[in-house]
């Protein structure tokens, strides 16, 4: 081989794929070239390194597989048996919820009405009142009233004259009984009322007079012995300001005795070198 | 591949059994696939789930038995990139787990092994799944399906419906991408402690 093998050749020979020809060829070519030789050796040296690399020990799990000419066989399994009974499916489960919630579905006078649960009487509009009818109204409830407020009023009085002509009857009686029993009284009796009247009214007002003075005695000996220790009080405050000013002045009378004889001495040493000064 | 070839024709005719038993087979190629193109395992499970879903409704429309596995790989695919598109849209940020954790995964082929060897060894292995995140999605697709889920370019051609060269071509630029990106964080033979 003349001309340097290619890529795809250096590569089959490294892998051992070449026909015996072309093995031959290309170890003609290594024997008399030697750098081509060197790169071969150093991607051989990449392959014995790449050796290092060991396979990593797994365990197959265990697949169940499904029987797929069975279940592919099977009409349920089929696209169109599946989308048809999910809409099935879907529909009974509308129909179900519209029968739980009850719904109603009618058709009348071209009018289709859908109703969830039983129709509710719905109120009449009341018909049209007129000011006639509405006036009669009033007369009415009027008449009525006054009818109730005649009765009740009719009532009221009976009950209430009723009343006045037992109260006239008792209070009759009773004066009549007062009059008979005063009619019946004599001279005397009247008079000793009036003695009897006298002595428990004397008794009453002795009995006010001897509180009275009993309270009043209670009074003012209380003020009385108030008195008394107010006048003591007094005194004992008059005798300890009376002894402190006799203090102060005892106080003022030494210290004015201390300074006379200061100033008598002050004199009289004054006194005595002018005398001195004399004798010279 | 006969197994396969055998089941597939009695899960066409709808056994149950059979589909069950094809899942078993295929579940962890295409987990593993997921999650190589994600490393993440939560995506991971949604596209083998989806993938063996649409396996279930499709089966009886696959027309030659002996395509079953691009056809398969072509369904994993467009399930990834529904779910990359779905992520991007989504742009956000798993709080709960960390990349490549799950309940089913169960990281045993080292365990008696050295466990400064097996931490060393995942550390690696997270760190070449996060280069490979750093591709594009159509070379990236390609360095799964060649590099580890063993597909002829012709089966990847079929799978993605592109040519043969393409494949060979996105493969080509994948590989050297990844040498670039290994060099930048400084990857070493000594990193691998195995080169040739």
């Amino acid at each position: 081989m003349k001309t340097k093998p290619d890529q795809e050749m250096l590569m089959a020979y490294l892998y051992d794929e070449l026909t015996l020809q072309q093995r031959a060829d290309v170890e003609r070519y290594l024997e008399e070239h030697a750098e081509a030789r060197a790169e071969l050796q150093a991607l051989q040296n990449v392959r014995n390194r790449l050796h290092a690399v060991e396979d990593k020990e797994v365990i197959a799990p265990s697949f169940i597989f499904p029987d797929e000419q069975a279940r592919k066989s099977s009409l349920w399994c089929t696209d169109f048996m599946k989308v048809s009974l999910g809409l099935a499916a879907g529909l009974a489960l509308f129909m179900a919820t519209l029968s739980l919630v009850g719904t109603r579905v009618s058709w009348s006078e071209g009018e289709l009405v859908i109703r969830m649960g039983e129709p509710k009487s719905i109120a009449q509009p009341a018909e049209s009142l007129t000011a006639s009818h509405v006036q009669n109204m009033i007369d009415q409830s009027l008449q009525q009233n006054n009818e109730v407020w005649k009765t009740e009023l009719a009532a009221n009085q009976a009950r209430l004259d009723q009343s006045v002509k037992s109260a006239l009857a008792v209070n009759s009686s009773r004066m009549d009984r007062l009059v008979q029993v005063a009619a019946t009284a004599s001279e005397a009796q009247v008079r000793q009322f009036a003695t009897d009247l006298q002595d428990r009214n004397l008794a009453a007002m002795k009995d006010y007079m001897k509180l009275s003075s009993n309270e009043q005695k209670v009074y003012i000996e209380n003020l009385l012995i108030d008195f008394s220790k107010y006048l003591q009080e007094q005194r004992n405050q008059d005798l300890t300001m009376f002894q402190a000013r006799m203090t102060d002045i005892e106080k003022n009378t030494g210290q004015f005795q201390q300074e006379t004889e200061q100033i008598l001495a002050s004199i009289i040493s004054s006194a005595n070198p002018k005398t001195k000064f004399t004798s010279y | 591949m006969m197994q396969t070839d055998a089941l597939v024709l009695q899960a066409r005719g709808g056994d149950r059994h059979a589909q069950g038993k094809l899942m078993q087979l295929w579940y962890k190629r295409i987990y593993n696939f997921g999650y190589k193109f994600f490393f993440d395992h939560d995506l991971a499970m949604e596209v083998a789930q989806k993938t063996f879903i649409s396996m279930h409704r499709n089966l009886p429309h696959l027309q030659e038995v002996g395509r079953f596995k691009s056809w398969l790989y072509t369904i994993a695919v467009n399930n990834c990139r529904e779910e990359l598109r779905r992520k991007q849209s989504r742009r956000t940020v798993s709080l709960g787990e960390t990349p490549g954790s799950g309940p089913l995964r169960i990281e045993t082929p080292h365990r008696h092994e050295n466990p400064e060897h097996q931490l060393r060894q995942t550390e690696l292995s997270d760190l070449l799944q996060q280069c490979l995140l750093e591709l594009s999605e159509e070379q990236r697709t390609v360095v799964i399906m060649k590099e580890y889920e063993g597909f002829k370019f012709r089966e990847i051609a079929e799978a993605l419906n592109i040519s043969e060269n393409t494949a060979k071509s996105r493969l080509y630029y994948g590989l050297d991408g990844l040498k670039k990106i290994l060099e930048q964080k400084n990857l070493t033979k000594e990193s691998f402690g195995y080169e040739n």
